[in-house]
């Protein structure tokens, strides 16, 4: 396996106070990562780092060797929030947004392709010409998942994307990004509070404690109680 | 249904009452007058300052209504806020066309009225569709002697009517001098005089010329209720006009003297401007005929007067048909 | 009742409280003793807009006059688009914005006649400096609060995407507050039509036939009521008809349909 993501020596600073300090990590070609740890422990704005969306204090980011400076095509974020999907299109319009600006061409077949893949795997056809208002909060995260993945980006940022939602939707969520990623093989690096949500999804977990990498975990057996009390216990200070 | 009847007869009484509200009329002896002022009206002012209308009939209730041109008057009187109204003969005989019921109950004033141009333009025929000129309002005395000049010299009394702009005197004083599109000015004493002794502009037409003679500039109207019911009244104010006007061509200094509490000009200035040569005060009226035959052959008007009884109250003797 | 209540739910309850005000307006004038100076019936209404339309200009006064809307709510929508994004993407400009508004918004075009009159003059290009005056100040504030709505991810979801700073305002920006824009264009139309009538009244034809406003203020110093009257129903016509079929019809385009009303 090869690396996509390779941080070295990072630090990032809030009003002179280290956030993030001497961090080091790499992410393979087509891991799912789930960064957890405490509230305020600087995992959104790892995820955000990465994405490019803030300068770093220190240290380098890497995205397959490239330096990430800003926020770029191959690293695709989807958001906690509902208002991500724009108001004034369909689900269908939604996910051909990135494809019909891009600057990178797409043809008129290809968008028409690409749409439909990508509503088919989140499930979504029936609705794909309902606008956001008239969409349950799982479907607009269905519709924001779809839509950054019709790219073909090499890394999906998630940043608590069923944070909102009731569990019942969120489990049913997870099983479409399960089925999604073993289809597609993207990168997936995935912050949560969740500890179970982490358990059920990620193959490599990693706890980030006082500003730092504290453990990295090989989840290698989904849903274990085990790992869960072992994480319960690095977690309580 | 019964909302329906409830609401409808709210609706109707509001109407009623809007409707009665003014017919409270006691019958004590009542004068409302408008209060206009430049030397004009110099007059009126002296009516007002000696308490003339007062004196000639004792115990008359005064009301000073403060009124800006002859179109806020002449609506006034039509909807009964007011008796008596000065203004020149062409917005009376609009008002009187109109079916107002309303007669001049005496002459005013004369007073010097011209075109006011940039020195460039010489005469009539130099203004250009890309020159403006400024005038209270059409339908003013100052936009039918512009007609009238220009049926003279283009046989065109609307030649001139789409390159009017509408200013008050004082307005279009200071948009003429500011130099910018306004290239000429109808208007009177004292902002006439105040243009002409400003270098780059003169005088290319004066209001005589246009005419053709002379003419009274401001006459004073009431309404047939104050003539009617109100004979006391109306010939008080008569009386007290002629009065004034009187006072004034006797006593100039004095009547000066009094203005300066009314007008933002020196003593001095008034009395040039009282005793000008062109300044006439007199309760003669002049020029009625002309401008209704005028008017009614340039369609201002929709009929001209055949006889003076149907403009000017019983004392025709006063007035030169 | 139900009845009638269904009615005045209806889209077209407007038409019917017209017709209800045009038979109240007709028994006043007939049933009681009023002169028709002063409340004309809706047949001299009638015949003094018949006869405008037929002899005279009235439609084209009307469309000199829209004509000058638009074009002032045109230059007012560019000028109040800079204004607003300038002052969204700096905080200086910002403040010299929001010190413009509380100078110049209170005041009405018509109280700055004399001194535009002095600049300006009294031509055409006087009447669009009062309707963009007028127009400019509401819409800047519509035109801010509108972006200032806009979810920061949006900024991100275009900056993820590498789109140009163009492409950020005109693909999401100006649709993402489009409900904004809508409405301080409601209200500008609206503020138009009142400056345009009043500086009209005030600075007549200039060089032309003049705008609806001259029209009503010729037939206000010429005493025809009627006419006046002529006059007022072209400008609820056009207003209506702006709203009806203008409005209504982006607004169910648009935020209706976006559920964003």
């Amino acid at each position: 396996m090869s690396e996509t993501i390779r941080i070295t020596n990072l630090s990032k600073l809030y009003d002179g106070r280290a956030i993030l300090k001497d961090i080091d990590l790499t992410i393979e070609t087509g891991e799912f990562m789930c960064i957890i740890g405490p509230s305020g422990c600087g995992k959104s704005t790892l995820l955000n780092l990465i994405g490019g969306f803030i300068e770093r204090d220190s240290g380098s980011i890497t995205l397959q060797g490239q330096p990430v400076l800003r926020p770029n095509q191959e690293c695709i974020m989807v958001f906690q929030e509902f208002d991500q999907l724009f108001p004034w299109k369909t689900v269908k319009g939604n996910v051909e947004f990135p494809l019909r600006n891009n600057p990178h061409r797409y043809s008129k077949e290809r968008i028409e392709e690409l749409s439909e893949t990508y509503l088919d795997m989140v499930k979504l056809k029936d609705f794909k010409d309902f606008y956001p208002h008239q969409l349950s909060g799982g479907m607009k995260q269905r519709t924001a998942i779809a839509r950054a993945l019709v790219t073909t980006p090499k890394v999906l940022l998630m940043d608590e994307p069923f944070g909102s939602l009731d569990i019942q939707t969120k489990s049913e969520l997870h099983q479409t990004l399960l089925e999604i990623w073993k289809r597609t093989r993207t990168t997936i690096v995935f912050v949560t509070h969740d500890v179970r949500e982490a358990l059920h999804l990620a193959d490599q977990i990693i706890i980030l404690k006082d500003g730092g990498v504290y453990q990295r975990i090989e989840n290698n057996i989904k849903d274990s109680e085990e790992t869960m009390k072992k994480i319960m216990g690095f977690l309580s200070p | 249904m019964k909302r329906l009847g409830i609401i409808l007869s709210l609706l109707c009484l509001v109407l009623v009452s809007g409707c009665t509200a003014q017919e409270s009329d006691s019958h004590e002896k009542v004068i409302r007058i408008a209060e206009q002022y430049g030397i004009a009206y110099a007059p009126v002012q002296i009516i007002k300052d000696q308490g003339l209308l007062e004196k000639n009939c004792p115990g008359v209730q005064v009301t000073w209504e403060q009124m800006s041109n002859s179109t806020v008057i002449r609506e006034a009187m039509v909807s009964d806020k007011l008796d008596v109204g000065f203004m020149a003969i062409p917005p009376f005989l609009i008002g009187w066309d109109n079916g107002m019921d309303w007669k001049i109950a005496t002459g005013l004033s004369s007073v010097p009225t011209g075109l006011v141009a940039k020195d460039e333009i010489q005469s009539l025929q130099d203004i250009k569709s890309s020159d403006r000129i400024a005038l209270p309002q059409p339908g003013s005395v100052q936009h039918i002697l512009l007609a009238m000049a220009c049926q003279k010299e283009f046989n065109d009394p609307q030649k001139m009517d789409n390159i009017l702009v509408t200013l008050s005197h004082p307005d279009g004083m200071n948009a003429l001098l500011a130099g910018n599109d306004i290239t000429a000015h109808f208007t009177s004493t004292p902002y006439l005089e105040t243009e002409l002794a400003t270098a780059g502009y003169h005088e290319i037409l004066t209001g005589k010329e246009a005419f053709g003679g002379d003419f009274s500039f401001i006459v004073g109207v009431t309404t047939k209720k104050l003539h009617d019911e109100s004979p006391e009244v109306y010939e008080a104010f008569k009386e007290s006009v002629a009065e004034a006007i009187q006072f004034i061509n006797d006593h100039p200094e004095e009547a000066a003297e009094i203005l300066t509490k009314y007008y933002d000009y020196s003593k001095e200035d008034i009395f040039t401007y009282l005793t000008a040569e062109d300044t006439e005060y007199s309760p003669t009226v002049k020029g009625i005929r002309k401008f209704s035959d005028f008017m009614n052959e340039t369609n201002y008007l929709k009929k001209s007067t055949t006889d003076i009884g149907e403009v000017v109250w019983e004392n025709t003797a006063d007035a030169e048909y | 009742m139900q009845n009638i209540k269904a009615i005045f739910n209806k889209s077209y309850s407007k038409y019917i409280w017209i017709v209800i005000i045009l038979i109240v307006w007709e028994a006043v004038a007939k049933l009681t003793p009023v002169s028709p100076l002063v409340f004309p019936s809706l047949e001299l209404i009638g015949a003094a807009l018949l006869n405008s339309i037929l002899t005279g200009d009235i439609l084209f006064q009307m469309l000199f006059s829209l004509g000058l809307i638009f074009v002032g709510l045109i230059i007012g929508v560019v000028l109040s688009f800079v204004m607003s994004s300038l002052s969204v993407i700096s905080p200086v400009f910002e403040s010299f914005v929001d010190t413009c508004i509380s100078i110049f918004d209170p005041l009405p075009g018509i109280a700055l006649l004399p001194l535009i009159i002095l600049w300006i003059g009294t031509g055409t290009k006087a009447i669009l400096f009062i309707i963009v005056h007028s127009v400019l100040w509401p819409m800047i504030l519509n035109m801010t609060a509108g972006f200032k709505s806009i979810p920061t991810i949006y900024k991100k979801i275009g900056q993820n995407y590498e789109f140009s700073s163009a492409k950020i305002i005109f693909k999401i920006y100006i649709p993402a507050s489009l409900p904004y824009l809508i409405a301080g264009l409601k209200i500008g139309w609206a503020r138009a039509w009142r400056a345009t009538i009043s500086a009209e009244m005030i600075f007549g034809a200039s060089g032309g036939i003049g705008g609806i406003g001259w029209y009503i203020f010729n037939r206000r110093v010429f005493m025809d009521t009627p006419g006046i009257f002529a006059g007022l129903v072209m400008i609820v016509f056009a207003g209506i008809l702006v709203e009806d079929f203008f409005f209504v019809k982006i607004e169910e385009k648009t935020v209706k349909k976006w559920g964003l009303s």
